[in-house]
């Protein structure tokens, strides 16, 4: 039952009062009181048995509270059922009496809502898991809330006159419905964009062979292109005109540009680097220092996880605006290079082959090309080398060149080869053995 | 332990909830509905209409004031749109909700009878009330009024006083006048140009409500009209916006129509510049149109004293004092038979009142929607030369035979019909 009140009804107030002495009117007919009362009886038993019916079986089970977990399990669907059957005795009965019935047929119909909604709950329950429950939570539960509330409502109110109610006025006047609606509209764009992204970044790599980059950009640009499109839409259910919204925009892009000028930048950044492909998840970088494994391009944003397992977030204008390492773009292939000394008495050439054959030893140490040592310089106290090896996994470089050390500290030794460090010899002179405690003395 | 343990509600408590929950709602209720009992009426009812714009701000006014006399009691006043109202209260009122008082046009009674969605009047609502047999007849429905009559609408001849002051009052002289160039304009459809059909012979239908189509003017009504649709001046168009506009305009001097297009001509020109009068009568006598009535029906599952309220409120709106008002004001034809129409004063509303006097009233058993559309056929296959009035009354009498059942004593069919069922037969 809708009702338009095209006379009485320009204010919110007026509206509700209206809608107040209809339900008093509406409440004082005994054909109204008497289907509240069987509908408050049903709800109740309803509400009821499914106790009682747990009670019975916790007392036969020796107070046991709860059943061990089943593959299905059909409770769920108890109370609907009994619900639809008292429903459907009671109209059955008002009918033969000549009763008026339609808010019973309105129980009714919830009462099937009800059953339909549990049975989905736990056909999609059983066959996806608990990967269906946020879907559950997100799609079904909102539209049997709102099926049920708008039966509750349209049988007592009006759902057209409380739509009308302007709750912006002015120039950009708003009505209760048009906020509504965009707000539906919205959250199904944005229920879309999720379950979007979800399907595409389970299934892109199955369906297309491609670069891991290539789905992060297609997955991230239709989630970001499906919210936008809820946006508009939205603001088109809000009943804005597109064309003076384009004017608006442009009139307060400059603000916008000043105040949001971060953001701004960030995000069109991130398009940037979405389609110039120059950086993708599995790449290590190192920005400012931190060296880290790209974990997630966002359009404002991207997650660098560090060695000590720290998750940064870089706003993207980072990588457009300044230098950063990729030690990733071609390829994966970096080389490292390991300083280290020996003793002037040490044979060099025998080191040099040592060294190399050493370096070489190490499985993730590339053979190809093969390490190379290069005699630096004539120390103060060391002959210097500098081994260069070339590694495939950039982001282990710290601990591959700790290992090449720990190999040739070994085999420097194995071979009797010195590893020199600074010695300084000082001359005391005189004037100073007063200083020397007695017990020192002794001791000597 | 169990942590959730502590979180589920035990059977009992939940219940007492549930009762007390209840307990509130009808307390709150109760604090009103069983309020302090006032001097005269009180209580809450509710009131449907289809009226807009001026006419239902007059009727808000007037109830405003029957408010005022009865301080007691609570009229919520709604409006909705026309063609709406019937379909939404028929919903409502199987939900046992709904208006407890309903304005509504008097063609609609047989359906809401059928659904039991209407109540009879009761004897006080009924009494010392002579009504003609014709409104009789329109709110009745097996010899038990439906329905409180408030306002006529019989189909009349508008006017342009500045075109014409010498009014036809036959059929034959409405033909010259077009030819002379005072054009005349109608719409050539069954509930428009009912009208014609009496003044060349009897109605469809006898007083005892017997389909006497035999005995009806219906085949020279057509019959003329498809010779006057080729006349000069004479204007048969079924765009009655266009007509009205015409009329407007000074280009068409007679115009047939109900009191509905009173407020659509009165924005477009003076109201000294036009008139009504009553439809030219035929051979046999007069113009016999249409004449839907507007209503008041009550609810059937309005307690006792919304019952009470509803009848004082439908009695006082019917009441002379206030059908003069909306006579007055809206130029509402009033249905109340206590009302004499002084033509100096309502010079508009007599036209109407007048010619409601041979207006006609269909039988209230009838499917009227499938009735009216076999009727626009016989009128649209005769004016496209289709069929010949004879054989679209003939058609138009079997299809009504058998969309309302007739047995052959409640029948009589022009003999040419039977003829023609002899020769297909044979």
């Amino acid at each position: 039952m809708e009702e338009e009140f095209v006379v009485q009804s320009e204010s919110l107030t007026n509206l509700l009062l209206v809608q107040w002495d209809t339900i008093l009117v509406y409440l004082a007919r005994p054909a109204v009181q008497r289907q509240l009362l069987v509908i408050g009886l049903n709800i109740i038993l309803v509400w009821l048995f499914p106790l009682f019916i747990r009670s019975w079986q916790n007392r036969r089970k020796g107070r046991r509270t709860e059943d061990p977990p089943k593959s299905v399990s059909l409770r769920p669907l108890i109370s609907p059922v009994i619900g639809l059957f008292l429903s459907l005795l009671a109209i059955w009965y008002f009918d033969r009496q000549g009763f008026p019935n339609g808010l019973l047929d309105n129980s009714l119909n919830i009462f099937w809502m009800w059953l339909i909604y549990r049975v989905l709950i736990i056909l999609l329950g059983a066959r996806f898991g608990d990967v269906a429950k946020p879907y559950l939570r997100w799609v079904l539960t909102p539209i049997f809330a709102y099926l049920v509330i708008s039966q509750v409502l349209d049988s007592v109110f009006s759902l057209t006159a409380l739509g009308n109610i302007v709750i912006i006025g002015g120039v950009l006047s708003i009505t209760l419905a048009q906020f509504f609606s965009a707000f539906v509209v919205l959250y199904v764009f944005l229920i879309l964009s999720r379950i979007t992204n979800d399907v595409l970044a389970a299934n892109l790599p199955k369906w297309v062979a491609a670069d891991p980059g290539v789905y992060n950009t297609v997955i991230t640009l239709s989630r970001y292109t499906l919210i936008a499109l809820g946006i508009v839409a939205s603001l088109a259910a809000l009943g804005a005109n597109l064309s003076s919204l384009a004017l608006v925009a442009g009139g307060l892009s400059v603000g916008i540009g000043l105040g949001l000028q971060d953001i701004i930048v960030n995000f069109v950044s991130g398009l940037v680097l979405l389609f110039e492909q120059s950086l993708r998840p599995g790449d290590v970088v190192d920005v400012d220092g931190k060296l880290g494994i790209v974990e997630n391009l966002s359009i404002r944003a991207t997650t660098i996880r560090t060695r000590n397992n720290v998750e940064v977030i870089v706003p993207n204008g980072k990588f457009t605006t300044t230098e950063v390492k990729t030690f990733t773009g071609e390829d994966t292939v970096i080389r490292v290079l390991i300083p280290f000394g020996v003793a002037y008495n040490s044979n060099p050439e025998e080191v040099r082959d040592l060294a190399a054959e050493t370096a070489a030893g190490h499985n993730l140490v590339q053979k190809n090309p093969s390490p190379v040592v290069r005699f630096r310089a004539f120390g103060n106290s060391s002959l210097d080398f500098e081994l260069g090896i070339w590694i495939d996994q950039p982001q282990l470089q710290r601990e591959i060149a700790s290992d090449v050390y720990f190999m040739l500290f070994k085999a420097f030794r194995h071979q009797g080869i010195t590893i020199p460090f600074p010695q300084r010899d000082l001359n005391l002179g005189k004037g100073w053995e007063h200083m020397i405690p007695p017990q020192l003395e002794e001791g000597d | 332990m169990n942590t959730c343990s502590n979180k589920v509600h035990s059977p009992r408590k939940r219940t007492l909830e549930l009762i007390l929950f209840l307990l509130l709602i009808i307390g709150i209720s109760g604090c009103s509905l069983f309020s302090e009992p006032q001097e005269g009426l009180s209580g809450r009812i509710i009131l449907w209409h289809g009226w807009t714009g001026n006419e239902s701000d007059i009727l808000t006014r007037t109830i405003r004031q029957f408010e005022e006399v009865n301080p007691g009691l609570d009229v919520t006043v709604v409006s909705l749109p026309e063609e709406e109202l019937l379909s939404r209260y028929q919903t409502a009122a199987s939900d046992g909700l709904g208006p407890d008082l309903m304005i509504g046009s008097s063609e609609w009674t047989q359906e809401l009878v059928a659904d039991g969605d209407i109540r009879p009047l009761s004897d006080r609502e009924l009494r010392s009330r002579n009504f003609s047999p014709v409104v009789a007849e329109t709110v009745m429905f097996e010899d038990t009024f439906y329905g409180l009559p408030l306002f006529l609408f019989p189909g009349a001849l508008y006017y342009n006083t500045k075109l014409s002051q010498d009014l036809p009052l036959t059929l034959t002289e409405m033909l010259e006048q077009a030819e002379e160039g005072k054009n005349v304009a109608f719409v050539p459809r069954f509930q428009h140009a009912h009208w014609g059909i009496q003044a060349f012979g009897q109605g469809l239908y006898d007083s005892e409500g017997n389909f006497t189509l035999a005995e009806s003017g219906f085949t020279e009504w057509l019959t003329w009209l498809n010779d006057a649709q080729n006349r000069s001046g004479m204007i048969l168009n079924i765009d009655e916006t266009s007509l009205v506009e015409l009329f407007a305009a000074g280009n068409v001097a007679y115009l047939v129509g109900d009191p509905d297009l009173l407020p659509d001509i009165s924005s477009l020109m003076a109201e000294e510049d036009f008139n009504v009068a009553l439809l030219p009568s035929g051979p046999i006598g007069l113009a016999g149109p249409l004449m839907p009535i507007e209503t008041a029906f009550f609810n059937p599952a309005s307690s006792a004293e919304q019952v009470t309220n509803a009848s004082a409120l439908a009695l006082y709106l019917f009441s002379s004092q206030q059908s003069i008002t909306f006579m007055r004001e809206l130029n509402r034809v009033p249905a109340n038979p206590a009302i004499q129409v002084d033509p100096r004063i309502y010079t508009k509303v007599v036209g109407f009142s007048e010619q409601a006097v041979s207006a006609v009233s269909l039988p209230n058993d009838l499917h009227r929607e499938e009735f009216f559309r076999l009727g626009d056929q016989a009128y649209s296959n005769v004016l496209s030369g289709f069929l010949s009035p004879e054989e679209a009354v003939c058609r138009f009498g079997r299809q009504v035979v058998e969309l309302q059942g007739y047995g052959e004593e409640m029948v009589s069919l022009p003999n040419v019909c039977r003829t023609n069922e002899i020769q297909e037969a044979s």
